[in-house]
C-alpha cells in the first residue's frame, strides 16, 4: 500500500522495508527542490515530517499501523511504522468520516476485461 | 540518480490497471476529504464553490499540459482537448460515465451517462445542484479547454437541475471553438502552480513489456479505455493521474489560505484521503 498510495509525494523512489512487526519506509526525492517544506499541497505536508499523512495511509492497509517516528535524513524523509497484533485497530480520522456522505469513497471499479478494454 | 517511483511498472497488468483507475480517482477523493471541512470551517457554500473553483482552475491547465506532452496529444483543436478530458482525473472512469460525439475539429458533444457527483449532490436540493453544475462547470471547464486552446468553450445543451427528476443523460454540453471568440486567459493560481517543483518532475517511462497504445497521437476513440494502453504506458499515465491529484492540492491549499489563511495548510486533507484511497 505504502509502495502505491497516491497521496504521497510523486518524484520520490519509494523503499519500504518490512522486519516483523516494524516497516520502514524512506521517500528520497529525484530532486532537493521537492523536499521544500514551504511547497503547498501534500508535498509540502510530507516534507514538512507531518506524519499523520503516512500513519493514516498505512492505517488504510491496516488500522493497527502506528506511526513511531518521521524525520528526515540524508535528504530523504524516513518513517518508521509498527503494526503490533495487539494493537487497538485506530478510529477512523474525522476528516475520513466526513467523505463517508460521498459515493466517492466506496465507489467498485467494475474490472471486467470489456469495461477496462483489455 | 535517483529512481522515481516505479511501483506502477512493477506491478502485474490486471492490478495496474486497477490501481491506475483507483489512482485516477483520487482528485475527487481529495475534494470530498476538503470540502465538508471547508463548509464546516466558514458556514458557507459559497466558499465551498469559489475554492473548488480556484482549484481545479490553477492546476487544471498545469497537468492538462504535462499530459498532453505525454501522451503526444498534439494541436490545438476539439479532438485534442477531447483526448485530454478522457484522461483528466476530473472525469474518472466509469465514477463519471462519459459518452463523446465527435463532429469536426472545431465541435464537438459529451454527455453523462451517468454522473456519480450528480447523484451524491440531488439529495441537497437544487441549490446544491446548481453549485455544482452551473456556479462550478463554467469556469473551470472552460479553464481546461484553454489549455489546448484559449478560443475554446464548453457549454451546454442541457444540465441539472434534471427535469423530469430521472433524465438522462444527466448532462449534455458542446465543445466548439471559435476564433472569434475572446481567448481565455490563465486563471489568477495557475502561473503559480505551474512555477511549482512538483510541475516538473519527470515522468520516465519505462520499458515496453506488451503491447498497446504508446501515446494518443491518433483520431479520438469515443469508447477510449485504460486497458487500450501498453503496461510501460498506462504505468507512466497512472503517475500523470497522482501528479494531477497532487497539483490539485497545491491548488486547493493556495485558494483555502486565500479564503480562511494559513490554518489551511494542515494536513487534513491527506489524512481522510490517504485513509480512504486505495492505490
Amino acid at each position: 500500500m505504502l509502495r502505491l498510495v497516491a497521496t504521497l509525494p510523486p518524484g520520490f523512489s519509494r523503499d519500504v522495508t518490512v522486519r516483523g512487526e516494524a516497516v520502514h519506509l524512506r521517500l528520497e526525492p529525484r530532486s532537493a527542490e521537492l523536499l521544500d517544506g514551504a511547497h503547498p499541497g501534500w508535498l509540502g505536508v510530507a516534507a514538512r515530517g507531518e506524519g499523520l499523512g503516512f500513519e493514516t495511509a498505512a492505517q488504510g492497509a491496516d488500522p493497527r499501523a502506528r506511526l513511531e517516528s518521521v524525520a528526515l535524513r540524508d535528504g530523504a524523509i524516513e518513517a518508521e511504522i509498527s503494526v503490533r497484533a495487539a494493537a487497538e485497530p485506530a478510529p477512523m480520522p474525522k476528516a475520513a468520516q466526513l467523505m463517508s456522505v460521498s459515493s466517492a469513497t466506496t465507489f467498485r471499479f467494475d474490472t471486467s476485461a470489456a469495461r477496462l478494454g483489455s | 540518480m535517483t529512481r522515481q517511483c516505479d511501483a506502477f511498472d512493477d506491478l502485474p497488468r490486471p492490478e495496474l490497471l486497477r490501481v491506475a483507475l483507483e489512482t485516477m480517482h483520487v482528485g475527487h477523493l481529495l475534494d470530498r476529504a476538503l470540502m465538508p471541512q471547508l463548509y464546516f470551517a466558514t458556514e458557507s457554500f459559497d466558499a465551498v464553490d469559489q475554492v473548488a473553483i480556484d482549484e481545479w482552475m490553477g492546476a487544471s491547465p498545469v497537468y492538462t499540459g504535462r499530459m498532453r506532452r505525454l501522451m503526444r496529444i498534439e494541436g490545438d483543436a476539439v479532438p485534442a482537448i477531447v483526448k485530454a478530458l478522457q484522461l483528466d482525473c476530473g472525469f474518472p472512469h466509469q465514477y463519471m460515465d462519459v459518452g463523446w460525439t465527435m463532429v469536426d475539429d472545431l465541435r464537438c458533444e459529451f454527455f453523462l451517462r451517468h454522473c456519480s457527483v450528480l447523484l451524491d449532490v440531488e439529495p441537497y436540493g437544487e441549490e446544491r445542484v446548481r453549485g455544482m453544475c452551473h456556479t462550478i462547470e463554467d469556469p473551470t471547464f472552460d479553464a481546461t479547454a484553454y489549455a489546448t486552446n484559449p478560443c475554446a468553450r464548453i457549454r451546454p445543451i442541457h444540465r441539472p437541475p434534471r427535469a423530469p427528476a430521472d433524465r438522462l443523460p444527466h448532462c449534455h454540453w458542446t465543445i466548439e471553438i471559435d476564433p472569434a471568440n475572446e481567448p481565455v486567459g490563465p486563471a489568477k493560481n495557475t502561473r503559480a502552480v505551474a512555477a511549482l517543483p512538483l510541475a516538473r518532475i519527470e515522468n520516465v517511462r519505462a520499458a515496453e513489456r506488451d503491447t498497446g497504445w504508446t501515446d494518443y497521437a491518433r483520431d479520438v476513440e469515443p469508447e477510449f479505455k485504460l486497458g487500450l494502453l501498453s503496461s510501460a504506458t498506462l504505468a507512466a499515465v497512472a503517475r500523470e493521474f497522482q501528479i494531477q491529484a497532487h497539483l490539485l492540492s497545491c491548488s486547493a491549499e493556495m485558494a483555502l489560505v486565500e479564503r480562511v489563511g494559513a490554518d489551511a495548510r494542515r494536513p487534513a486533507r491527506a489524512v481522510g484521503c490517504g485513509r480512504v484511497a486505495r492505490g
